[in-house]
């Protein structure tokens, strides 16, 4: 397919499409004849004026000119907050003149062959560009509807997924070229309903030449419209379905479903691919959870620590200091801040200087090098003469594996001197 | 696939977006990347940190001026030219530098020169 070819292409679309923008406008009108509101001005004046910029960009220069005249009305109507009988004849009337304008624009642009295998496998390969290029599952498939409008007729595209429980299936991106494009419609049914959910029952696709319409199927009451459903797949899984649906009967051939199918593999890869961005999206989240609940029991430990009066220090692997509290810098007589990330020989060095025997560290630091656990008391001068219970115990993980020490003393001197008088006492009695 | 000219294209017009994808593939070489709304164009943005944007001023939701403005806050994209394309005359010139925008390209455009005007305005 050559770019001359894809360029008729997209003319010959953009002329097809002009009937959905012309209904639009027509229906946004028709609103505002019946009362104003500010949503239907705004959705006329946004879609004369979208009409404006791309017709004249396809050379459609009396279309544009047309809908710029719309546009100029709906604006007006917008700020005056009304639409008089004034304002609503001459909107009709640029109404009618895009519509001759348009009609013409189609009278001139042939239309190319529709669904022609070359045309239809550079769709696929844009898909795959798409994908590549875009994580949001809306806007792929959005834009696949669009790309698929090149190749292959349709009034009304869907994609629909499944929940979880395979119960139900649920509207994800609707487009109807009768009813302005995207639709925000949101439905869920049940599996157990209609073409859509047989197709996901049984994973296989169905094509229908002559369904019954229905007020919900393209809104063809009476009349037999066509249909193809093809189910899509993640990891073996059906996960929803897409579906086109043309309001004439016999419209699709059986090679529109094989390529439909072929279709459906592509944005099974998009699904897939969004399924993985989800699933790492949620180990992330999962991360960050056990990472903030580490948080929390390390500062609950932490906030233990500060309020004991025991002075205590958490001793690292590496021998240096990975925690202590303010007791325990009082003990060293160095700030907190000087205490922390300082290794064991500079704390054992300052500490050594309290003691009232510095010998009495030996034990300490045979303790931590053999990590074996030491339940004594020393006598301490500094910062106050004191007798303190001593304990230097491992502490290590769930798996057993050594984490590091933990350094504790206990200012035990009156319990000390409670013991000594009540011996004293006994010795005299 | 270094060396090869990346732009993305915002335009909800879904014909308007595949005539500037084809004009600027077919005829620039360029590769090409297209978003029918502004959420969705700045994902691509950060994603792919094109060469170029090109954004539809006029668009539901948030316009080419609010794009513009969110595009260069966030330091990913600072650096990404963006170039507005309207069929609007009139333009707000204090939002238009609050969006940092390179230039405008005023529709309709011409499909033979909208990639030399893109590059001449990224310069």
């Amino acid at each position: 397919m050559t770019g001359s070819d894809s360029l008729e292409a997209i003319r010959a679309q953009f002329a097809a499409g002009l009937d959905g923008r012309i209904e639009a406008m027509r229906s946004s009108l028709s609103r505002l004849e019946h009362a104003f509101r500010a949503e239907d001005a705004d959705a006329l004046s946004r879609t004369a004026h979208s009409l404006v910029g791309t017709a004249a960009s396809f050379g459609a220069e009396a279309l544009a000119e047309a809908a710029r005249e719309l546009e100029n009305l709906a604006l007006g109507i917008s700020v005056g907050k009304s639409c008089g009988a004034e304002e609503r004849v001459a909107a009709t009337a640029a109404l009618a003149r895009i519509e001759e304008a348009a009609r013409k624009y189609q009278s001139v642009t042939p239309s190319t062959e529709i669904g022609s295998l070359a045309a239809r496998m550079a769709v696929v390969g844009e898909l795959t560009s798409l994908i590549n290029a875009t994580f949001d599952l809306q806007e792929i498939f959005r834009s696949a509807i669009l790309m698929v409008r090149r190749v292959l007729d349709f009034r009304r595209a869907s994609v629909v997924l499944t929940d979880e429980a395979l119960q139900n299936y649920y509207l994800h991106t609707v487009y109807d070229s009768l009813r302005g494009g995207f639709l925000t419609d949101q439905a869920v049914f049940s599996i157990e309903q209609g073409l859509t959910g047989k197709a996901i029952r049984s994973g296989q696709p169905i094509r229908v030449d002559s369904l019954p319409g229905t007020e919900g199927i393209l809104s063809q009451a009476g009349r037999r419209v066509s249909t193809m459903i093809v189910p899509l797949r993640v990891g073996g899984r059906v996960m929803g379905a897409l579906n086109f649906g043309h309001e004439d009967s016999g419209r699709y051939t059986a090679e529109d479903l094989e390529w439909a199918v072929v279709l459906s593999r592509q944005i099974e890869t998009a699904l897939y691919y969004s399924k993985l961005l989800n699933t790492i999206a949620q180990q992330r989240e999962d991360l960050a959870r056990q990472h903030a609940a580490v948080q929390r029991q390390e500062n609950q430990l932490e906030a233990l620590i500060d309020a004991s009066d025991a002075a205590i220090m958490l001793v690292g692997r590496d021998r240096t200091i990975v925690y202590a509290n303010a007791m325990m810098a009082r003990l060293a007589g160095i700030p907190r801040e000087a205490v922390v990330g300082a290794t064991l020989d500079r704390i054992h060095h300052l500490l050594g200087g309290s003691f009232v025997d510095r010998a009495a560290l030996a034990p300490q630091e045979t303790a931590i090098s053999s990590d074996e656990p030491l339940n004594d008391q020393v006598e301490i001068a500094f910062p106050l003469r004191a007798v303190c219970k001593r304990v230097v115990a491992p502490v290590r993980d769930r798996d057993d594996s050594l984490i590091g020490h933990i350094v504790l003393y206990r200012d035990v001197t009156r319990e000390v001197e409670a013991d000594r008088m009540k011996s004293e006492f006994v010795s005299v009695v | 696939m270094a060396g090869i000219f990346r732009a993305l294209i915002v335009d909800d017009d879904p014909d308007l977006l595949a005539l500037i994808r084809l004009t600027l593939e077919y005829m620039a070489g360029w590769q090409v990347f297209g978003a029918s709304s502004a959420a969705a164009g700045l994902e691509m943005a950060r994603d792919l940190v094109p060469d170029v944007v090109l954004v539809d001023l006029m668009m539901p939701q948030m316009d080419g001026y609010e794009f513009g403005r969110r595009l260069k806050s966030d330091p990913t994209t600072a650096g990404v030219p963006l170039v507005l394309l309207t069929a609007r005359t009139e333009l707000d010139q204090a939002r238009l530098a609050e969006a940092g925008v390179a230039g405008v390209i005023f529709k309709p455009f011409q499909p033979e020169r909208l990639a030399q005007q893109v590059r001449e305005l990224c310069r």
